[in-house]
């Protein structure tokens, strides 16, 4: 665990807006929704600093700065303010930023999170935007999208270990499953298998269903250490350990490009600062912003191993109800992938499970949770260990 | 990208110019500053075969703007002759018939043009060997 003389770092409180489509909110709206939600739970409304995960707002809204315009939107002077971008793990790095904050003292009550307005484009910038992290001359003038390694990676690993596409699909249904009893999450239903593999094709063999939806949503945490918490009567959740690390950018240059090695390394790290291995964990949020990104993920981070998690998902070992419940909330998939905030919600899930507040969706005696996230196919990942007082 | 940009490019765009680690050897195309295998900075550039087979494929159906008169279109992971492997895309190319193994070449096409300016961007694109 991480222990500085200041203190072991926590996270104190969170506040989320559903995930939807905000047509009448613009991206600073709807930070604040989250944070106003956050302040509501806490009775904090004073921060040190402000870190603001987001990925596309300076591309789509042309709207830079947020963390700026958030903290003279909630009041704020003599406020540290910082939007952080790493893609779709924005929110994530964000929140680490604020533990590193607090570990070094600079900062006592730090706000960190993400929010996307993914919906303020037409699909067709949309499938650009979401494009963005990987090397302009691949996307610009070979035609490479987001989704084009995952579709790759889809096909080797199929082929190395003979794997049914349908118990990778299969991660859809659980997802949907999951959301289906979360009030914040976009896809609110079950779906059946058929369904999901006969859905049309988006980068073959990648169906609709095997992909998250970009919409809208934002999430904060309040980040501090345990003294504070306690002297503000926070119920609060210990930050166990973290990791973050990085993948070869070019696919096609990876050693070996069915392991996200820099989950794999981000893991590694985080089980080392916690102390623990993967049997101790109780939940697991993976970034599954398609159905094959999520599979390997559990095996990088190694909780099975290579080529081997999909025929246990479908086994039912990750359902909420199963050994390891994993995507508590329905993952990107079905409780949606607000780009810049999707690991913030994440986090938030992951704190929501641990202090028992998750309603239907409660892991029982959820005490030790990781949490992933990472930027596009594995440029970089990041991983979170939560755990009980 | 902006005209700018795709001025810069221009080379490693019309021609599959890349670099070879002198120390090992090692082929990258676009270019790198550094050899990622063993760590040397010193790389050569150097001009890859034009032919090769598709290892991978996909087929891209949610797509950008500027590569809407190409929808659908194929992206591939390639295996040029020298082994060196890079991503292209296909063209000339039934989509239900492209297939692992299946032996391409490099050559030079239309990749899209600037609504504006009315500037016309090329590129190096891959389409099925026909004879040998």
């Amino acid at each position: 665990m991480e222990v500085s003389l200041l203190g072991i770092p926590v996270i104190a409180g969170y506040g989320v807006i559903p995930i939807r489509e905000y047509w009448d909110k613009d991206v600073v709206s709807l930070a604040i929704n989250a944070v106003q939600n956050l302040v509501k739970s806490t009775g904090l409304k004073d921060f040190d600093a402000i870190y603001v995960g987001n990925m596309l707002s300076k591309y789509y809204e042309e709207q830079a700065s947020i963390s700026v315009h958030l903290a003279d939107e909630l009041g704020l002077e003599d406020v540290y303010a910082l939007d952080v971008e790493c893609g779709d793990a924005s929110g994530a790095y964000a929140v680490l930023e604020a533990i590193k904050d607090v570990l070094s003292g600079e900062s006592k009550i730090v706000l960190a999170g993400g929010v996307e307005k993914s919906t303020d484009e037409l699909p067709h910038r949309l499938y650009r935007g979401i494009s963005l992290s990987e090397d302009i001359f691949l996307v610009d003038y070979i035609g490479l999208t987001n989704l084009v390694n995952h579709a790759i990676a889809l096909k080797m690993y199929i082929r190395r270990y003979n794997v049914d596409k349908a118990d990778i699909t299969y991660l859809s249904v659980l997802d949907h499953e999951n959301a289906s009893k979360a009030r914040h999450a976009y896809f609110r239903f079950p779906i059946k298998l058929d369904t999901a593999l006969n859905s049309p094709p988006v980068a073959d063999p990648l169906t609709l269903f095997d992909i998250s939806p970009n919409i809208d949503g934002a999430a904060f945490l309040l980040i501090t250490t345990d003294d504070i918490a306690k002297e503000y009567n926070l119920n609060y959740v210990k930050v166990l350990g973290y990791g973050y690390s990085v993948n070869r950018t070019r696919f096609y240059e990876r050693f070996d490009p069915t392991t996200l090695t820099a989950a794999k390394r981000a893991s590694q790290q985080a089980f080392k600062r916690a102390g623990i291995n993967t049997s101790e964990l109780d939940f697991i949020e993976i970034h599954d912003s398609t159905t094959i990104a999520g599979v390997l993920a559990l095996e990088s981070i190694g909780v099975h191993g290579s080529g081997t998690a999909a025929k246990y998902i479908r086994s039912g070992v990750h359902r909420l109800d199963g050994e390891l419940p994993i995507n508590t909330f329905g993952g990107l998939k079905a409780r949606g992938n607000p780009l810049g905030a999707t690991g913030a919600y994440a986090i938030a899930e992951g704190v929501m499970q641990i202090l028992g507040e998750a309603g239907g969706n409660q892991v029982k005696d959820a005490k030790i949770g990781l949490i992933h996230s990472m930027n596009g196919f594995d440029l970089s990942s990041i991983v979170f260990i939560l755990g009980g007082d | 990208m902006t005209e700018i940009s795709d001025w810069r490019y221009r080379i490693e765009r019309y021609r599959l110019i890349g670099v070879r680690c002198r120390r090992c050897g090692s082929v990258y195309y676009p270019k790198r500053s550094k050899c990622i295998k063993c760590g040397s900075s010193d790389l050569e550039e150097v001009e890859l075969p034009k032919r090769g087979r598709v290892v991978e494929y996909t087929i891209v159906r949610l797509l950008p703007d500027r590569y809407n008169r190409f929808h659908p279109y194929a992206v591939a992971l390639i295996e040029l002759d020298d082994g060196t492997r890079i991503y292209g895309q296909l063209t000339d190319v039934d989509l239900d018939k492209i297939h692992e193994g299946m032996e391409v070449e490099a050559t030079l096409r239309k990749l899209y043009e600037y609504g504006e300016s009315g500037q016309i961007v090329y590129g190096i694109k891959f389409r099925p060997v026909l004879s040998r």
